[in-house]
């Protein structure tokens, strides 16, 4: 497998920036600081790692995730959503069985927004990740019917599954907003219906990711994703936007 | 975990706590993880000085920490979101002031520039700084936020103040753009 280039671009930028280092430019603002001409090696020594991390990325990036076998566990270190928008290497058949193992695997919310990716339609990939975001707050607090969003989860994976190549969005966009809202009947007109027989998650299946015990795991944690509780207060000199306001 | 070779360990709820209250090593284990990723966005999108603009940003989250409850990808989003609102407010106030030699189009037309110098030895975000200009700001806004920020695309959404579906759709064909401007180019440090 070759990494695709614009996770690898996206690599490259975060492992550069993470291992730079601008602390002296809060100078005011923080008590104290390292000043002057050390501080200044400091950031060029960062410096050279970056460049060194950024070598390594590109020309064996794969060393990075090699080891990390399950489909879209390189998701979970990298970025959760991402990789998940369909600029990915493999088709978009390949992308949606990464997305059923990744529900399969105790995500459905990452499935979700892994399968996002390869409809083209802006309105079902936001009704996609927007479920991909109820259910998330929905595991947050703990609410139960698991089980039922997982099935629904299943069964519109497997719809976009068996019609990969000629997904119709605004199906999607139906089936998808009918996950983790409500409680309702079953979607009507429920297109080359998923059998009874779909593949459930089964909630027993630890997730593959290699986050269980990476440091930075936070980033990847369900509850990190959902801006309306996890973004705390307003950031100063708040212009205008609500951050607190509904998803659309 | 080779996978997670580039993150920076920081506990980071105990450093969280300890900054609210003051403490000055747990400021820098929080530095240590805002400085270069908002550095990097503001080089990404061309600021002509993002050392002055990221010393804004750090000011502001030093004043408004006690407000901020999160977890660290909230505090990467939360810091990200600062910088976007000090760069429009930069771009602005550079467009009040015509005695400021800086053209008003900043944002994207930075002349090239020493390397060095211009990115602060950031070389892959000056490279991809040169990618982004190649798309609309609005595509570039999107995938800047998301790649240093981490922002989640609803949470983006508010800070631009846009439908998701828009934001969706900026982000679906700023990475088509920049996947054929990457594999028509080579990788990202081919430099």
């Amino acid at each position: 497998m070759s990494p695709d280039a614009v996770t690898e671009f996206i690599r490259v930028l975060r492992e550069e920036a993470d291992g730079a280092d601008f602390r002296t430019l809060s100078g005011p603002a923080i008590p104290a600081t390292t000043p002057g001409v050390l501080a200044r090696w400091r950031t060029r020594l960062a410096t050279a790692a970056a460049a060194g991390v950024t070598a390594v990325a590109a020309f064996g990036g794969l060393a990075y995730a090699a080891d990390d076998a399950a489909p879209g566990a390189l998701l979970y270190g990298i970025d959760r959503a991402f990789e998940g928008i369909g600029i990915g290497n493999g088709g978009e058949h390949e992308r949606l069985e990464e997305a059923v193992a990744l529900a399969k695997h105790g995500d459905p919310a990452l499935g979700l927004e892994h399968a996002a990716g390869v409809t083209g339609d802006p309105a079902a990939q936001a009704a996609l990740i927007e479920a991909a975001e109820r259910i998330m707050v929905r595991e947050q607090n703990q609410v139960g019917e698991q089980t039922q969003t997982r099935v629904q989860v299943a069964e519109l994976l497997q719809y976009m599954a068996q019609n990969a190549g000629a997904v119709d969005g605004p199906t999607v966009a139906d089936l998808a907003r009918s996950i983790g809202g409500e409680p309702s009947g079953p979607p009507d007109g429920t297109p080359a219906g998923p059998p009874d027989g779909v593949p459930a998650g089964p909630p027993d299946s630890t997730p593959g990711g290699p986050g269980d015990t990476a440091p930075g795991a936070s980033g990847d944690t369900p509850a990190g994703s959902n801006g309306g509780q996890g973004a705390g207060g307003d950031p100063p000199q708040g212009s205008g936007a609500n951050p607190h306001g509904g998803p659309r | 975990m080779t996978a997670m070779a580039g993150r920076i360990e920081v506990d980071f709820p105990t450093a969280l706590a300890n900054a609210k209250r003051g403490d000055e090593a747990a400021w820098r284990d929080l530095f240590q993880i805002i400085s270069g990723r908002v550095v990097g966005f503001l080089v990404v999108r061309g600021m002509r000085d993002p050392e002055d603009v990221a010393g804004e940003v750090f000011a502001d989250v030093v004043r408004s920490i006690k407000r901020f409850h999160g977890d660290r990808r909230d505090f990467l989003a939360w810091t990200l979101t600062i910088a976007h609102r000090r760069m429009v407010d930069a771009v602005r106030s550079s467009v009040r002031r015509p005695e400021d030699p800086t053209p008003a189009d900043q944002l994207d037309g930075r002349d090239p520039v020493d390397v060095e110098d211009a990115a602060l030895g950031l070389v892959g975000a000056e490279r991809a700084r040169l990618l982004l200009e190649r798309l609309t700001p609005e595509q570039a806004d999107v995938l800047a936020l998301r790649i240093y920020g981490e922002l989640t695309l609803p949470e983006i959404a508010r800070r631009l103040d846009k439908p998701l579906t828009a934001v969706t759709s900026l982000q679906h064909r700023g990475l088509e753009a920049l996947r054929r401007h990457l594999e028509a180019e080579g990788p990202l440090s081919s430099e």
